[in-house]
C-alpha cells in the first residue's frame, strides 16, 4: 500500500505531502510565538515607566549568535542543493556543518548566557526611599534629561549582612543562589553589598544615558542597599521582572526548537543513507521539510534578537 | 474488538519498495498500528470512556447540589478511598463520602477539561475524522501514518497525566477547565502540596501533550484531504462530513498555539515565581504573595479565549457533518444548499477567530472593544443558522427512515436550535451583564454539546458501527437508548435556564443555598435551587440509559445482525468497501463520477448512486494493483 | 505509478555540470547570507544612533523584518512556492494580527478609571 504524492507533486495543487505538511505546521508555529510576542507587547505596554529595563543583555554575544544561525540557514539549504544534485558527500558536509553550528548557537546560549544571567543580580527600591540611593539612580538627574525613572540597582552580589539570633555578620557569596540557602538556615538578610554595574557607579554620567554596545562588566564601587528598602532582589531569573520572564520564556521555547531541530539532523547525518539508496528524492524532499523547519527557527530568532536585545 | 486489519491478499510479484507484506505482531497491529481505521477506533475508545468518567464526576456534583452537605450514599466511602479526603470529607451526620468545597471545585473543573478535551474532541474529530474521512475520500490511509500514530500516542499521555493528577496530594486542578488567574497560580501551594507534582501544574503539562497530538493531528488531516483525494473527487464533490473535518482541522492548527503559549506561561509563573498573570499589590490570607507582580489576569483570559472559542466550534462542526450524512442518507435525498452550507462553515471559521472577548464582557473592557465583539458574535449566528436551517429543509419531500442514527440526528436538529437561540441574550453586552456566570449560561453551551454534539456523536456511532465491525447494533435497544436519553437530557439542562435567570451563579458548591434569603421579590419568592433535586434525578436516570447503548455496543459485537458492505444503502465512497476495510481501504481502483447525495435520482435503476460506481455502460474497474 | 519508483541517479554525480551548477546555488546563497549579515549589522546600529524610543522601535523592526523576508522568500522558497501555500499563509498573517491587536484594545480602551496608564 503506498500514499500518493509522497514524493511525487499532485498535479492540481503541485505540491508533495510532506512540503504542505510542514507549511500547515509552521503556520501553527506562527501562531505560537505569536502568542508569546502578543503577551510580551501586552506586557511592556501595561509596564510602569522605569519597571522595563534596557541594556542588560549582551549585545554583541546576541549579534554573533544571530549570525551563527543565518549561517547555519544557509549550510542547510545549500545541503539540499547538494542533495538534489546527487552530491551526496558535500551534503554530508553541509548537514555537519549546520548541526555544528546549531550546537555553538545552544552552547553560547545555555553555557555562557544564561549562566552569566543567573550570577547577575539586581534589587529594585522602594518607592518610598528612592531618594536615599540618589547616587546610585541619579532620579534628578534623570529627570531634567526627560530620560525614564531607575528603579533597580544592579550588579555583582558581593557579601550580604545577615542576622540570626540577634548577631551580625558579614557573608561573603560566590553566587546569588547563596541568599536564597541562607534564609533557608534561618538567617535573616538585612544589607546587600554589591559590586554595582556602570549605570549605578556613574549615574549622572551621560555616557551611561543609554545603553553601550559593549558588555560591560560591573565596577569595583561597592554599594550596600537595605533589606528594608528594597521592593524585591533576585538574580536575574525569570522571576525577577516581567521582561526576563518573558525572555526567558521566549528565548526557552525558541532553544527547544532548536533542540528539536538538531535532533532530526543528527538522525539524518547517522540514517540518511538507506533512503538515499532507496530514494534519493524522498531524502531530499525530507531534508527540504526540516530545512524549512530550521529556516523558520532562524526567522524566529531575527525577531527575537531585536526586539530583546536592541529595544 | 473484532476488527481485524489484514493486509489484502495479493498475488502480484512487480518490483515494489514499499512495506513489506509480512503479518504484522499484536504490538505493531493493535497498539503502535499506524492504520488509521484503528487509530480511529483508539481514539473512540479512549474518548468514549473519558465521556463515561467525566459525566460520573458530574452524576456526583449534581448530588451535590440536591443534597448540600450529605455523603454519597452507598459509594461514599469507596469515592473516599478513591480520591482522599481533600475531595471527600465527613458530612455532618458522620457519614463518609460528601464533596468537600475542594471536591466540588476539583470534579467541577476535571469535568469541563475531561469533556472538552478528552472526551468530545478525541471522539467527534479523531476518532470519526480517522476513521471515517480517509476512507470517504477513497484515499488508502491518512497522509502520515507515522504521524497519526505518534498523534494517538501524545494523546494518550495527556490522558495518562490527566488522570494521574487526581492521585496527587491536593488533588486534581480545581480552578476551572478555563484555569483563570490569579486563582490557578495560586492553587495547590503550600503545605502538603508538592512544588511540582501537584493538580494544577500536572494539568499543564497535560493540557500541553493533548495540545501537541491534536496539533499532528490536524496537519494530517488538512493533508490527506487536500492531497489525497481519489480521482474525479473534486472539491463540490466532498461529503459534507469531510468539509466539517477540514474547517475543523484548520482551527485547531491556528487556535491551539496561543493557548499552548499561555499554558507555557503559567507553567513559568507556578513553576519559576513569574508573574506573567499576577497582578501587582495581591493579597491572600491577608499577606502579600511571592509573587511580584506587574502581570495581567487578562492577559491569559485573551489567550485561552482565543483558542477556546474556536474550540466550542471544533466541538459542534464534526457534529453537523455527521449529522448532515446521515440525514442525507435517510431521507434518500440530496442536503439542500450544500454550497451555501460549504460556504457558512467556512465564514463560521473564520469569524470564529474573532468573536471571543464575549467570554469576557465582564472584565472592564471598554464600548468599543465591547461593541466590536458583540457585532461579530451576532454576526456568527447568520452561518449558524444557515447550517440549521440548510439540514431542516433537507428533511422536506424526503422519504425518511427512522433508523436510530436518523433519530439521533434529526434530534439534534431542535436541540442545537435550542443551543444556540439561548446564545443570543449571551452575545449582547447589556443582557450578558445579568447572565453571565450564572446556570444560565451553563444551560446554554450544555444544549449544544450534549443534546447537540454527543447526540451527534451517538448517530455517528450507530451508523459507522456495522463498517467499522461488521455487525449492526441493535434497534430495538437503540431507540431505547434514545428516548430515555432524549427526555432526562432535558430535564437536566432545561430547568437551568430558569434557574440562570433567576440569578443562580454557577460554581458554586452548595449551589449558592448560602445566598437563599437574598433572592429577590421578582422572582416569586424562587431561588432556582428547588430544580435540583429533579436535575439530580434525570442525570442518575441519564446514566443509567447510557448502560443501555454500553451493553449494546459490546453485545453486538459477538451477536449483533451481520453487515454487509452496505447496510444503509449510502452513496459516499466509505461504503463501497469491504467490511470491516482491509489495510489500504480499497478492493478496486477508485474512481469519482458524481456527487456525494445523488439519491432517488430520476431514472436510476435504484434509489442511490454510488459515488464510484461507473455511469451505465462504462467499464468496471480493475481491482486494486496491490 | 509507485512511489519508490521514482529514483534519480543514486550515485554521486561528480559530472562538470553538477559541479557548475551547484557552484551557482551557492555563490547564490552566500550573497543572500551576507545580505542577512549586513542587515543585522544595520538592525543593532540603528538601535544605537536613534535615541527616541518610537523611531527605534520602527526603525529596527522594519531592518528585522528585511532580514525576515529574505529567510522567508528566498531560503524557504516561498517566492516561488505554490498558491495554496501562500493562500494558507495569508489567513495565518490575518490572525496573527487579530492575536495582536485584538488584545491591545485591553489597553487602549478600558471602562473610565478601571486602568491606571502608564
Amino acid at each position: 500500500m503506498e500514499i500518493p504524492y509522497t514524493v511525487s507533486a499532485r498535479p492540481d495543487t503541485g505540491l508533495y505531502n510532506a512540503k504542505l505538511g510542514i507549511w500547515l505546521f509552521l503556520a501553527s508555529e506562527v501562531m505560537l510565538f505569536g502568542g508569546l510576542f502578543s503577551a510580551y507587547v501586552f506586557l511592556r505596554l501595561g509596564a510602569e515607566d522605569g519597571y522595563w529595563p534596557h541594556g542588560l543583555l549582551d549585545v554583541p554575544v546576541g549579534t554573533l549568535n544571530t549570525i551563527i544561525l543565518i549561517a547555519s540557514s544557509i549550510t542547510i539549504v545549500l545541503g539540499w542543493a547538494a542533495l538534489k544534485m546527487r552530491q551526496y558527500a558535500k551534503y554530508r558536509l553541509f548537514l555537519l556543518a549546520t548541526i555544528i553550528l546549531g550546537v555553538v548557537f545552544l552552547v553560547i546560549k545555555l553555557g555562557y548566557e544564561y549562566p552569566a544571567k543567573f550570577q547577575h543580580f539586581g534589587t529594585f527600591i522602594k518607592k518610598e526611599s528612592l531618594a536615599e540611593y540618589e547616587d546610585s539612580l541619579g532620579n534628578d538627574y534623570a529627570k531634567s534629561k526627560g530620560l525614564a525613572p531607575r528603579f533597580e540597582i544592579t550588579g555583582h552580589l558581593h557579601e550580604v549582612e545577615v542576622m540570626k539570633d540577634g548577631k551580625t555578620e558579614e557573608i561573603t557569596l560566590h553566587s546569588p543562589g547563596d541568599v536564597d540557602r541562607l534564609r533557608a538556615q534561618g538567617f535573616q538578610i538585612e544589607a546587600y553589598k554589591i559590586a554595582v554595574d556602570p549605570l549605578n557607579a556613574d549615574p549622572t554620567n551621560p555616557v551611561n544615558d543609554r545603553p553601550g554596545f559593549l558588555y560591560h562588566r560591573s565596577t569595583e564601587k561597592i554599594v550596600t542597599v537595605h533589606a528594608k528598602d528594597i521592593e524585591r532582589a533576585s538574580a536575574f531569573l525569570p522571576k525577577h521582572s516581567q521582561f526576563f520572564a518573558i525572555y526567558y520564556a521566549i528565548t526557552g521555547l525558541h532553544g527547544l526548537h532548536i533542540l528539536g531541530g538538531l535532533i532530526v539532523f543528527v538522525y539524518f547525518f547517522f540514517y540518511g543513507h538507506t533512503l538515499y539508496r532507496k530514494n534519493p528524492e524522498q531524502m531530499a524532499n525530507r531534508v527540504e521539510v526540516a530545512g524549512l523547519y530550521w529556516h523558520f527557527v532562524d526567522l524566529v530568532w531575527v525577531f527575537v534578537f531585536p526586539v530583546f536585545y536592541l529595544l | 474488538m473484532a476488527a481485524p486489519i489484514t493486509t489484502s491478499a495479493h498475488g502480484d510479484h512487480h518490483e515494489h519498495g514499499h512495506d513489506d507484506h509480512h503479518e504484522l505482531g499484536f504490538w505493531q497491529k493493535y497498539v503502535f498500528s499506524t492504520d488509521h481505521k484503528w487509530i480511529g477506533i483508539q481514539y473512540g475508545f479512549t474518548g468514549l470512556a473519558f465521556l463515561l468518567l467525566g459525566f460520573c464526576l458530574m452524576m456526583v456534583m449534581r448530588w451535590q447540589l440536591a443534597h448540600p452537605g450529605e455523603a454519597v450514599p452507598v459509594i461514599g466511602g469507596m469515592l473516599r478511598a478513591i480520591f482522599g479526603e481533600t475531595v471527600f470529607g465527613v458530612d455532618g451526620k458522620g457519614a463518609v463520602g460528601m464533596l468537600t468545597a475542594d471536591g466540588y471545585n476539583t470534579f467541577g473543573a476535571m469535568h469541563g477539561t475531561i469533556m472538552v478535551f478528552f472526551g468530545v474532541v478525541p471522539v467527534a474529530v479523531a476518532a470519526f475524522g480517522n476513521f471515517a474521512m480517509p476512507l470517504q475520500v477513497g484515499a488508502p490511509d491518512m497522509a502520515f501514518p507515522k504521524l497519526n500514530m505518534a498523534s494517538y500516542w501524545f494523546f494518550f499521555v495527556s490522558c495518562v497525566i490527566m488522570l494521574s493528577s487526581f492521585f496527587v496530594a491536593g488533588s486534581a486542578a480545581k480552578s476551572g477547565w478555563t484555569s483563570y488567574p490569579p486563582l490557578s497560580i495560586l492553587a495547590d501551594h503550600g503545605p502538603g502540596v508538592h512544588p511540582f507534582f501537584n493538580g494544577q501544574t500536572i494539568w499543564l503539562l497535560g493540557m500541553v501533550f493533548n495540545i501537541t497530538g491534536s496539533l499532528l493531528g490536524s496537519v494530517n488531516t488538512i493533508v490527506t484531504i487536500v492531497q489525497l483525494r481519489a480521482p474525479g473527487l473534486t472539491w463540490m464533490r466532498l461529503p459534507f462530513f469531510v468539509w466539517t473535518q477540514l474547517v475543523t482541522a484548520f482551527l485547531l492548527l491556528l487556535a491551539f498555539p496561543p493557548l499552548e503559549a499561555a499554558g507555557f506561561m503559567q507553567l513559568f509563573d507556578r513553576a519559576f515565581g513569574t508573574s506573567f498573570f499576577m497582578p501587582t499589590g495581591l493579597i491572600v490570607g491577608g499577606a502579600a504573595t511571592a509573587w511580584a507582580g506587574g502581570g495581567s489576569p487578562v492577559l491569559w483570559q485573551h489567550l485561552f479565549w482565543f483558542l477556546a472559542h474556536p474550540e466550542v466550534y471544533v466541538l459542534i462542526l464534526p457534529a453537523l457533518g455527521m449529522v448532515a450524512e446521515i440525514i442525507a442518507n435517510n431521507t434518500r435525498k440530496p442536503l439542500y444548499g450544500y454550497k451555501a452550507m460549504v460556504g457558512a462553515i467556512f465564514v463560521l471559521g473564520f469569524l470564529s477567530f474573532v468573536v471571543w472577548a464575549h467570554h469576557m464582557y465582564m472584565t472592564g473592557m471598554g464600548a468599543k472593544v465591547a461593541a466590536f465583539f458583540q457585532t461579530t458574535t451576532v454576526l456568527i449566528s447568520i452561518p449558524s443558522v444557515i447550517l440549521i436551517t440548510a439540514l431542516l429543509l433537507s428533511l422536506w419531500g424526503g422519504s425518511i427512515r427512522f433508523t436510530v442514527p436518523m433519530l439521533f440526528a434529526t434530534t439534534f436538529l431542535p436541540m442545537f436550535g435550542i443551543g444556540g437561540l439561548t446564545g443570543i441574550p449571551l452575545a449582547f453586552n447589556a443582557t450578558d451583564l445579568y447572565l453571565h456566570d450564572t446556570y444560565y449560561v451553563i444551560g446554554h453551551f450544555h444544549y449544544v454539546v450534549a443534546p447537540g454534539t454527543i447526540f451527534a456523536i451517538f448517530a455517528g456511532v450507530y451508523y459507522w458501527y456495522p463498517k467499522a465491525s461488521g455487525r449492526m447494533l441493535s434497534e430495538t435497544l437503540g431507540k431505547w437508548h434514545f428516548w430515555l436519553s432524549l427526555i432526562f437530557i432535558n430535564g437536566i439542562f432545561f430547568p437551568m435556564f430558569l434557574q440562570g435567570m433567576l440569578g443562580m451563579h454557577r460554581r458554586w458548591y452548595d449551589g449558592g443555598a448560602t445566598y437563599e434569603g437574598l433572592s429577590h421579590a421578582y422572582s416569586m419568592g424562587k431561588t432556582g435551587l428547588e430544580w435540583n433535586g429533579f436535575m439530580a434525578t434525570s442525570a442518575f436516570l441519564l446514566g443509567a440509559a447510557q448502560l443501555i447503548f454500553i451493553f449494546n455496543f459490546f453485545w453486538s459485537l459477538f451477536y449483533g445482525k451481520k453487515a454487509g458492505r452496505n447496510p444503509w444503502d449510502s452513496t459516499t465512497l466509505e461504503w463501497d468497501t469491504p467490511t470491516p476495510p482491509p489495510h489500504g481501504n480499497f478492493d478496486k481502483e477508485i474512481t469519482v463520477y458524481r456527487g456525494p447525495y445523488e439519491y432517488s435520482v430520476p431514472g436510476a435503476s435504484k434509489d442511490f448512486s454510488p459515488q464510484s460506481e461507473p455511469p451505465v455502460g462504462a467499464p468496471a474497474p480493475a481491482s486494486a494493483s496491490h | 505509478m509507485s512511489e519508490s519508483s521514482i529514483t534519480g541517479p543514486a550515485t554521486e554525480t561528480s559530472s562538470a555540470e553538477g559541479v557548475e551548477a551547484f557552484n551557482r546555488q551557492l555563490k547564490g546563497y552566500l550573497f543572500i547570507g551576507g545580505l542577512q549579515v549586513l542587515f543585522t549589522f544595520v538592525a543593532v546600529a540603528c538601535s544605537f544612533i536613534f535615541i527616541e524610543t518610537r523611531t527605534k522601535i520602527v526603525v529596527v523592526l522594519i531592518a528585522a523584518s528585511i532580514n525576515a523576508g529574505i529567510v522567508a522568500l528566498i531560503q524557504m522558497h516561498l517566492k516561488t512556492e505554490k498558491a495554496l501555500i501562500w493562500r494558507f499563509l495569508y489567513f495565518t498573517g490575518i490572525f496573527f494580527v487579530v492575536l495582536f491587536f485584538l488584545t491591545l484594545l485591553h489597553w487602549f480602551d478600558p471602562i473610565e478609571g478601571s486602568i491606571i496608564h502608564h
